[in-house]
């Protein structure tokens, strides 16, 4: 009787250790059968594209006719301010209203062959072979999850060829330029000031606006230093404001051309950046 | 089984339970979280690297086209953009160099892979790839596929790319060190898991031990006291149910012990009265037989037969007032009785009227002095108890007995009888109430006393819920007092 109660007792605490450690075992395998299972293609999922414009995702055209859009003052205030406060960036593709590829890189051209460089007085041309990139972005996690065409959306399209180079942020639906940089590395010395103003004065009309405003030369230190770059040599730096005070909400652009030393080895780089400030009327 | 065991057992079954659970859905939801995080990366980056692979085959300089904004050509066909045209017939005769492919995989930082329509490749820089993977990929949507590496795993990310025909465009990207960290994390959790459960178990021994052990020494206790020992008593520790229970016993030790030892008194009480009984039988049989047998064996003269007859009436005198009292005894110890208000002094008079001619015929000068009262009392019962004490007064000698009844404070009264009889000495005092017990036997016997007289007149005492006090000095005398309570009348009248 001794013994038989010795071997259940025995037998009780051999099972308090296979349970303990029949767990550690139970965890492991389905751990490792988990992780096989998915490693095993068991991970396969699609994840959908919101529908597209016209000519979506496709990198071809056919007789593409852009038509570079307006903007209502309320989507040019929102579009601006969507760029200054876009924290992280996520591509996505285009979603309906939004311009193809194609299409921005279009309007990015038409751009800077058709408004910006005829101010320069011709200076420059537009290189016949240019290598491009750009992409389509939101400036927030996933662009599904707000209503579809109320995203603000941008293109960001690069130029990179003989004598220019140039980075253009588009509004994803109409192809307006809200911010550009453009470097033109075969030309020396200065715009003059009034190529300069005539082209915030002609940037300012293609918003399509109705309202007076003036060009004036802005302050020393105005703007954000991380923006614009000084040199230190003494090159000059020119900063010109667009403002309206007839308007509740004003539209400023500064345009900061440097000098000689730019970092890509020489040439000229203006800058445009456009944002929105409110205005007490 | 024991209780260790089960103990035992069951903390280790909870304590595997907790952690095996709580483990796996941590690791799990750890493992889910970066596979999350990781598909997001390889999407995010997937769609970086495809419109890098649409904007060079957008400027795919060997094809050409003029743009037309705003319904004017910006430029004439020798400066027009170039773009690659989708011209139907340039799509016929023309098909992208599988050069480009090579090119673009190496700006891209990721293994990539193209194919055409028909799944044949245009380049191949992923290894082990599955090809049934592009069965699944659409224009519509990016697909991914976790696959097993031999870095340990990855994320395949494709779609269809429209460009001149369809075009199966895949990266690969690579998760073989978040898989490492998972794993590590698991090696982490398996290291704790056992640390853990080990350390439960030894704290389940000793758990398990420490309740145990109360139990044990409490049933080592009931051994003890089931041989004998009813003074056995555990020390109380803690106000736990171990506690609770070590008290309860010791409790019910303490309530054997004295029920053992009362009903060994009552034992030996009765052992006594039967042994004294027995004694108090046979003497005066012993002697009844010795005179009978004499009166029948010898011829005696008419003074011896007068002597013998004499003393059989004598014994046989003592064993029926034996036989009296020890039935007064078992009456006493039967009935209830209830108590009743009766003048004091009325019930002294009854009393010393009944004993007056025996108070003549000895010489002795009786007194009474009560206080007027009423008392509750059982009247018959008090009057033998008054009877019983002045009778034991006459058989120790005294000339003179005084009954006194005096009211003490809060209802009681004192009742007492004194004489100046030849008294006891101060040892006796305490066995004088026992059934059987005399003072001096010889005389006793000679007035026909049993030696149950006091344990009567105890046991109504007893019954008036007070009890016989003695106060005597050896040829001095003896006071016996009882209180009792006052009656309701007593109270008004004051």
């Amino acid at each position: 009787m001794k013994n038989r109660s010795f071997f259940v007792n025995l037998s009780g605490i051999l099972l308090a250790f296979a349970i303990a450690f029949g767990g550690l075992f139970a965890v492991q395998s389905r751990l490792a059968e988990e992780k096989a299972m998915l490693l095993s293609g068991g991970g396969e999922e699609q994840v959908s594209m919101q529908a597209q414009a016209g000519d979506s995702r496709s990198a071809t055209m056919v007789d593409v006719e852009v038509t570079v859009a307006d903007l209502t003052e309320e989507e040019l205030c929102q579009a601006v301010l969507g760029l200054e406060s876009a924290s992280e960036i996520y591509p996505h593709e285009p979603l309906q209203g939004q311009l193809s590829m194609s299409g921005a890189v279009e309007c990015g051209m038409a751009w800077i062959g058709d408004f910006f460089l005829p101010h320069l007085d011709g200076m420059s041309a537009v290189p016949r072979e240019y290598r491009m990139n750009c992409y389509l972005w939101a400036g927030q996690e996933e662009p599904g999850s707000a209503e579809e065409g109320s995203l603000p959306g941008y293109w960001s399209v690069s130029f990179a060829g003989q004598g220019l180079e140039a980075e253009l942020t588009l509004d994803a639906v109409t192809g307006k330029v809200l911010d550009a940089r453009v470097t033109l590395s075969d030309q020396e010395g200065y715009p003059e000031e009034g190529v300069l103003s005539g082209l915030l004065e002609d940037y300012a009309d293609s918003f399509g606006i109705e309202t007076s405003y003036v060009v004036s030369a802005a302050q020393e230190g105005n703007g954000d230093e991380t923006i614009y770059e000084r040199e230190s040599d003494g090159s000059r730096n020119f900063c010109q404001r667009l403002e309206s005070e007839e308007m509740a909400a004003v539209l400023d652009v500064d345009s900061l051309v440097s000098g000689p030393a730019h970092a890509g080895g020489g040439g000229r780089t203006i800058y445009f950046h456009l944002y929105w400030e409110t205005k007490a009327v | 089984m024991r209780l260790f065991a089960k103990i035992f057992i069951c903390g280790t079954l909870t304590l595997s339970l907790s952690f095996s659970v709580s483990g796996y859905l941590l690791l799990h939801f750890s493992m889910e979280s970066s596979m999350a995080r990781e598909t997001d990366f390889a999407l995010k980056q997937y769609q970086y690297d495809k419109f890098t692979v649409q904007s060079a085959l957008l400027t795919y300089a060997d094809f050409s086209m003029t743009v037309v904004v705003a319904e004017k050509p910006i430029m004439d066909q020798n400066e027009c953009f170039t773009f690659w045209e989708v011209l139907p017939e340039a799509q016929k005769q023309k098909e992208l160099p599988e050069e480009l492919f090579e090119i673009l995989a190496e700006e891209i930082s990721l293994p990539v892979a193209f194919y055409r329509e028909d799944k044949t490749p245009l380049y191949e820089g992923i290894e082990g790839l599955d090809v049934s993977f592009l069965e699944n990929l659409s224009e519509g949507a990016h697909a991914y596929r976790f696959q097993d590496t031999p870095e340990g795993g990855s994320v395949l990310v494709g779609s269809v790319l429209e460009a001149g025909g369809k075009l199966y465009f895949l990266t690969q990207w690579d998760i073989g060190k978040t898989l490492v960290q998972q794993e590590t994390l698991e090696r982490y959790f398996l290291r704790c898991y056992l640390i853990a459960i080990l350390a439960g178990m030894l704290l389940l021994g000793f758990l398990s031990a420490f309740l145990t052990g109360s139990l044990k020494r409490m049933s080592r206790a009931a051994r003890r006291m089931a041989q004998g020992d009813y003074q056995e008593r555990l020390a109380i520790s803690g106000r736990d149910e171990i506690g609770e229970l070590a008290e309860s016993f010791n409790q019910m030790a303490g309530a054997v012990e004295e029920k053992v030892a009362e009903l060994s008194r009552a034992a030996r009480q009765k052992e006594d009265f039967v042994a004294n009984f027995a004694h108090e039988m046979k003497t005066p049989m012993t002697s009844i037989i010795g005179y009978a047998d004499m009166l029948y064996q010898k011829e005696l003269t008419r003074q011896q037969v007068r002597d013998a007859s004499w003393y059989i009436w004598n014994e046989g005198m003592r064993l029926e007032t034996l036989s009296l009292k020890l039935m007064d005894l078992t009456v006493l110890g039967r009935q209830d009785f209830t108590l009743q208000e009766m003048d004091a002094e009325d019930l002294f008079r009854d009393v010393s009227e009944g004993l007056r001619p025996l108070f003549a015929e000895k010489g002795i000068s009786f007194s009474l002095s009560a206080d007027p009262a009423y008392i509750k009392v059982e009247y018959d019962l008090l009057k033998t108890l008054l009877i019983n004490l002045m009778d034991n007064s006459m058989k120790a000698g005294c000339s003179r007995i005084e009954l006194s009844g005096r009211r003490l404070g809060e209802g009681i009264y004192r009742i007492g009888v004194r004489d100046d009889g030849c008294g006891m000495e101060e040892e006796e005092l305490s066995r004088i109430t026992e059934a059987f017990y005399m003072v001096d036997k010889a005389r006793s016997r000679k007035q026909h006393g049993a030696g149950l007289g006091l344990a009567l007149a105890e046991r109504i005492a007893g019954i008036h819920k007070s009890r016989l006090t003695f106060r005597s000095r050896k040829g001095m005398g003896t006071e016996v007092s009882l209180e009792v309570v006052c009656g309701e009348r007593a109270e008004d009248e004051e």
